[in-house]
């Protein structure tokens, strides 16, 4: 990001402003990681992606997720640099596995406790951090802040060769 | 379907705004949690204090929701008993990767091929702990 840093600040007040969008549309918060388990009730059987807040397969918060990569694709074709393929992860690609497949593994291994660590936790950066800060809610404002410190540690000890 | 629409439009709108915000960018997390760049924390203070506001203003008006003409959900998330665990294994995933599961997709989009290994993941974690959540009762 080349942008001057008040640009940091006006593009977070529009997510805060999304976030109240969200609420006032749909009638309740913006979730992303959860509309995962309604894409797993389409792909398994297990009971759990069945019942409960999955009981509505086709919810409309699976329709949001879906949403999110012609966000990414409309922001590169108009504001960004034009949309081209790549596999360059900037200064992590000087500490992470060289071979495509050894990082691919890596991603997968990372989504993978994105994934298991959302349920578990009960929502992700959105639930808890951009939704969660905004109803200031002590349990999710400590589980954002358990987030933040547990990456920083991570980050930290991969780049400390 | 017209609420499935509406939450596709907004989820549009929603990956528009992490690119914008640079939520995708790889470098800046490292760089945030290296302590070099606050870009990031800028952006995260600022939609927080902004929703908070927001969320302030639509209790204080009683304000219903557009589609379901109800009172707005405002339902905040509770304590579960492996929260602290889950959340320590997602800061783990998101130092490794610099992603989440919102920003994960949106790479898709961008043109990102991390962003396809990344989703697999999830969707793999999240099957897990669909198979396993009985047991964690």
């Amino acid at each position: 990001m080349n942008a001057p840093l008040y640009m940091a600040a006006v593009s977070g007040v529009m997510l805060g402003l999304f976030v109240i969008l969200h609420f006032y549309v749909t009638g309740r918060a913006v979730g992303c990681s959860s509309a995962y388990g309604n894409f797993c009730a389409y792909t398994c059987n297990i009971p759990f992606f069945h019942r409960g807040e999955f009981a509505v397969r086709n919810h409309p918060r699976l329709w949001l997720l879906f949403g999110l990569p012609l966000g990414g694709f409309l922001y590169v074709s108009t504001l960004g640099d034009g949309f081209h393929l790549s596999f360059n992860m900037g200064i992590y690609d000087a500490i992470l596995p060289s071979t495509v497949p050894a990082k691919a593994l890596w991603l997968m291994l990372a989504g993978f406790l994105l994934g298991f660590g959302a349920r578990l936790a009960g929502a992700c950066t959105t639930g808890h951090v951009l939704v969660g800060g905004a109803l200031l809610n002590p349990i999710s404002l400590m589980t954002g802040a358990i987030f933040f410190v547990t990456a920083l540690i991570t980050t930290q000890l991969l780049f400390l060769g | 379907m017209k609420n499935n629409l509406i939450s596709l439009a907004l989820g549009v709108i929603f990956g528009y705004l992490l690119s914008f915000a640079g939520a995708t960018n790889f470098t800046l997390h490292a760089q945030l949690f290296l302590f070099e760049n606050s870009w990031l924390v800028i952006v995260i203070g600022s939609a927080v204090a902004t929703g908070a506001v927001g969320v302030y203003l639509l209790k204080r008006t009683n304000t219903n929701g557009l589609l379901t003409h109800t009172p707005i959900d405002f339902t905040p998330k509770g304590m579960t008993p492996n929260l602290i665990m889950g959340a320590l294994l997602f800061g783990i995933g998101w130092g490794m990767s610099a992603a989440c599961p919102g920003t994960a997709p949106t790479m898709i989009g961008e043109g990102k091929l991390e962003g396809i290994f990344l989703v697999l993941g999830i969707v793999l974690g999240t099957i897990a702990y669909g198979k396993i959540e009985q047991s964690l009762r």
